[in-house]
């Protein structure tokens, strides 16, 4: 038996607005231990599937769930392993791997990472919010926030994490947490809809919070959150997002139906908080399951990642702001979810 | 992760590794017994532990059977019937490693769902997870396994049992003295590496020419903290020194019998069998994370009482009587779930109520005929189910023929199956009926070599957990359909004065449709039951028993197996993964165990090889799992002290230690000891 070969697509050459490369972060799946990083160079036009391993001489875990920079530094949060993985943002080398435990030893399934002033957050599902210096690369404190943290965003000086209360699923949580980084002290619930999950702000200091709902009758939708008055103040029911991305101000949602599978990329102002376009992609280019996205902020190209059924490999597809495909990298990794650009 | 819903994601570990994510419904990036001659069967526990039987020729009347019985199981360093069965051509055991894993068989890689099970035949049920844990059935008091591919060789039988593409038959030691003895006793007494400790009592009583009682008692406990190398990539990647946490099994069972027979070839049994266990459920080894990863654990009881009656009421009408009433239970409990209750927990309840009638008109040995009917009663209390109380009626009716002429025999069946579903207000699964055949026929083409053929069309019905369990359910599945062609060959021949050669080959295709499989919906958390998969299997299966008498005391006996089996996920011509071989399929497989019988000696020397697999459904290189080979050694000497017959044995297994994976990052044993005492008198 053979293996078979794994496919690219026709690689980009160098017109990303002077980018040098991208992260590309794929969960794997549960229990496998196959979460993997995939580095594209567009100066070399080379596609390394798994470069975090043949790198580091070990594979990152199970499973890579969140990954961003900040300054040199590339942080991957691996959930199950319970671990921070720290790498130099440039050479994809390891520099330290943090592992997040309670008292009792027991993982504390760490799930989304952001930053603020030199420190880097991490909320987990075991309900807490871990502060770690970003120079020292150690974790100085734990505030508690509420059920199975699933989102965090930063803005106005000010921790925003999203209870989800997944776990206890049909019981769902329906509030953001609003944590004070300089006492380190939740300060504010805002009650949201139900199950909330990953939040993106945009220049006003509006807070988009992607809600759930139960996952049966009650569907998905999008909320705003005021962060000077730290409450909501708008919810679009007519917007069943699953997740996000905010460049200059507008938003790119994607929605996905379990029943027809038919799925959408909706454009929306930030500002005047309204739809732009229903249909994003405007060459028709087919997407069997969005399962991330994000903007190039050097070159203002949207990449939405298509999981398939979540047991193939996925691709990496790139997007002009005008919705044509420019290409996509093929079989990137199982279940690809975030991506870092590199300038 | 709820225990029971790793069972019910059969045929595909890979999914089974997400079992966590499925109870977690959590949004965002991160779920036996061929009816044999009772002459041969008479024999004393002596003469079993002893020496026993050489292992019985295979090509029986060119059909497709395979046996392994006590003489030579006792003899080599099996423990659970599990360990056999990796021996049997064709056989793929699931095996999540350590004495508490789950243990599961696919026959010729129809998925273990397909392949039913019998205990001294009576059909062993599990309405919940649709399969049983092979880990759970000792050798010890076993009499024989055999396993039948396609059609069953005796049709004779309750007719549950034709509604399997394979049928695994387990039958137990029945009571046999020698002349002038009115009791047969045998103490055993195991123990071993990582804190295995195993004794059990067999004790058989003869009342009078035509009853006996039987008391079998079993005990296990293991800690099963083996050390293993956690690989964190391929070779010359990290490598760390781990220990196995949570995997210590503790089972106990106690099985008494009463057997009755009279001289005109009546007989009739009563078994009461009750066995429970508690273990901890390791998990998969997870990277950076193998301290504290899992600390669930799993309680369970099984229960039954069964009885069996046959009678011959006319030289040419016989009838067989079976019943059983049986009920389990299981308590699934994880501590450290990050839920609101910090834990995880689950209860689950079945009982069923069984009848089984089958007539067989035999005018003459070469012709017969089987009405057989079968109703069974299966229910499952639960909380974590969509419906609180479904309800599976099942009817089963067989006509089958069985005739032979000359050179030629002729079996077929036809079968009738009636489900019919009851799930009070919830939504429930369709009822469901069909009408299925099977045919298989033989010619002898010379004294000792036939060749065979044969075809079997039959179906699977989704389980409860597939129909019913929390949101993964769905109730609107319907049955898994598999159809099996072979053809083969078979040779049985004495080379030469004191040997005996065995030669089997048969190459088959196989078709699985509406595959009933766990796919994610809406995301890598939430997983529904679909059915969605077609499998092509293509497939050759050789195997070779031979046996050689070393002059008076002594004998040596081989046998060995090899099967190449392509296995193509065939579902969506459009898929990456289309044509690509499905997960832990091999395609090359085989085994080997040589048994040398020196005066009172036994040594054994078992080989186990399986080739490349893949853990995703895409043929990467990512996914490849490497090859492995394990094998295994052991020494049995026996003593005569007065009356009593005493054996010591010592075994080793996985002799080079070197380590493997059945399942991905389900980490097997490396080399360990084991070491036996046996008295029988």
């Amino acid at each position: 038996m053979e293996d078979r070969p794994e496919t690219n697509g026709d690689l980009p050459g160098l017109d990303q607005g002077a980018c040098r490369g991208l992260w590309i972060l794929s969960e794997g799946l549960m229990n496998l231990n196959n979460s993997t990083l995939a580095y594209y160079s567009f100066e070399q036009k080379s596609l390394n599937k798994n470069v975090f391993r043949s790198l580091n001489k070990r594979g990152l875990g199970d499973t890579g769930n969140d990954m961003k920079a900040y300054g040199s530094k590339l942080y991957i949060v691996v959930s199950l392993s319970s671990q921070i993985e720290v790498l130099d943002l440039y050479s994809g080398l390891s520099i330290k791997r943090i592992p997040l435990f309670d008292e009792n030893r027991q993982a504390r399934q760490p799930r989304y990472i952001d930053f603020l002033d030199g420190k880097a957050y991490v909320c987990s599902f075991d309900g807490s919010l871990a502060r770690i210096d970003t120079a020292s690369l150690e974790v100085e404190a734990y505030v508690n926030c509420g059920r199975n943290p699933d989102g965090i965003c930063l803005t106005n000086n000010k921790i925003y994490v999203s209870n989800s209360g997944g776990l206890d699923n049909p019981h769902f949580d329906n509030s953001v947490s609003v944590v004070d980084p300089l006492s380190f002290r939740e300060v504010k619930k805002i009650e949201t809809g139900l199950n909330p999950y990953q939040m993106q702000v945009d220049s006003q200091g509006d807070i988009y919070v992607v809600l759930r709902g139960n996952l049966l009758d009650i569907p998905f939708s999008l909320c705003r959150i005021d962060s000077r008055l730290d409450s909501v103040v708008q919810v679009f029911n007519d917007i069943p997002a699953w997740n996000l991305a905010i460049h200059n101000d507008t938003a790119y949602i994607y929605h996905y139906s379990v029943q027809g599978g038919e799925n959408s990329v909706k454009v929306f102002d930030c500002l005047t908080e309204t739809i732009i376009s229903d249909q994003f992609i405007s060459d028709g280019t087919p997407i069997t399951r969005p399962y991330a996205i994000e903007v190039n902020p050097y070159s203002g190209d949207v990449y939405i990642s298509d999981a398939y059924d979540y047991t193939l490999w996925g691709d990496c597809l790139c997007f002009s702001a005008e919705g044509n495909l420019k290409f996509r990298f093929e079989s990137v990794g199982l279940n690809p979810s975030s991506l870092v650009f590199v300038k | 992760m709820k225990k029971a819903i790793s069972f019910l994601l059969e045929a595909k570990p890979v999914l089974i590794c997400l079992a966590f994510a499925l109870s977690v419904v959590l949004p965002g990036g991160a779920a036996l017994y061929a009816l044999t001659d009772p002459v041969a069967q008479e024999y004393t526990i002596e003469e079993i532990t002893v020496l026993g039987r050489e292992s019985k020729a295979k090509v029986q009347e060119g059909k497709l059977i395979q046996e392994m019985d006590s003489s030579l199981f006792q003899a080599l360093p099996f423990l659970q019937v599990a360990d056999a069965l990796k021996f049997f051509t064709g056989v793929s055991v699931k095996d999540y490693g350590g004495l508490g894993g789950l243990k599961t068989i696919s026959v010729r890689s129809l998925g273990a769902h397909h392949t039913a099970l019998s205990y001294d035949g009576l059909p062993v049920t599990d309405v919940q997870n649709g399969q049983i844990d092979l880990g759970r059935f000792a050798l010890d008091a076993l009499e024989s396994i055999s396993l039948s591919t396609g059609q069953t060789e005796d049709i004779f039988q309750p007719a549950r049992l034709f509604a399997s593409a394979g049928l695994l038959q387990l039958q137990s030691l029945k009571p046999g003295f020698a002349p002038g003895k009115k009791q047969n006793l045998r103490l055993k007494l195991q123990g071993g590496s990582f804190g295995l400790l195993n004794p059990s009592l067999l004790l058989q009583r003869k009342l009078n020419d035509q009853h006996s009682l039987s008391l079998d008692v079993y005990y296990l406990q293991s800690r099963g903290d083996y050390p293993y190398l956690m690989y964190y990539g391929s070779e010359g990647d990290l490598v760390s020194r781990e220990r196995r946490r949570n995997s210590d099994i503790r089972q106990f069972r106690l099985e008494p019998s009463w057997y009755w027979r009279n001289t005109k070839g009546s007989e009739a049994t009563v078994k009461l069998y009750y066995n429970q266990s508690e273990r901890g459920l390791p998990g998969a080894g997870i990277y950076y994370n193998t301290e504290t990863s899992s600390g669930q654990r799993l309680w369970d009881k099984q229960s039954f009482i069964q009885g069996h009656y046959k009678s011959l009421l006319h030289p040419s009408w016989s009838l067989r009587l079976n019943t059983k009433i049986n009920g389990s239970y299981t308590h699934y409990l994880d501590p450290s779930f990050l839920n609101s209750d910090g834990r995880d927990e689950a209860e689950y309840r079945q009982m069923e109520s069984y009848l089984s009638g089958a007539l067989q008109y035999r005018p003459q040995s070469a012709f017969s005929l089987v009405f057989s009917q079968d109703i069974s009663m299966q229910e499952l209390f639960s909380e974590e189910f969509l419906v609180n109380r479904p309800q599976r009626l099942s009817l089963y009716t067989v006509l089958a023929g069985k005739a032979s002429a000359g050179a030629w025999n002729l079996s077929g069946n036809l079968l009738f199956c009636r489900i019919m579903e009851e799930a009070g207000a919830g939504p429930q699964g369709a009822d469901y009926s069909k009408l299925t055949p099977s045919v298989s026929v033989s010619l002898r083409l010379v004294q000792g070599w036939y060749v065979r053929a044969f075809y079997k069309s039959i179906f699977r019905m989704p389980s409860f957990n597939d129909l019913y369990y929390g949101r993964i359910g769905n109730p609107d599945l319907i049955p898994e359909n598999t159809r099996q062609l072979n053809l083969g060959t078979g040779l049985s021949t004495k080379p030469l004065p004191g040997q005996e050669l065995s030669l089997s080959l048969d190459v088959y295709a196989n078709r699985i449709e509406n595959k009933i499989v766990a796919y994610p919906t809406q995301n890598v958390f939430i997983w529904t039951m679909l059915n969605l998969g077609e499998v092509s299997i293509k497939g050759a299966d050789f195997s070779l028993d031979w046996a050689c008498s070393l002059g008076k005391n002594a004998a040596l006996a081989l046998r060995a197996s090899y099967t190449l089996q392509s296995v193509l996920n065939v579902t969506d011509p459009e898929s990456r993964a289309y044509g690509h071989q499905l997960p832990y399929t091999p395609k090359h497989s085989g085994s080997g165990v040589l048994l040398l019988r020196a005066f009172d000696w036994q040594l054994s020397y078992n080989l186990l090889y399986s080739g490349i697999r893949y853990s995703g459904f895409e043929n990467y290189a990512l996914n490849r799992m490497p090859a492995y080979a394990d094998q295994g050694i052991s020494l049995n000497k026996s003593f005569n002290l007065a009356k009593t017959k005493m054996t010591l044995g010592a075994e080793v297994l996985n002799l080079t230690g070197k380590q493997y994976e059945i399942i991905r990052n389900y980490p097997m044993p490396g080399r360990s000891f084991r070491a036996k005492l046996v008295f029988s008198r």
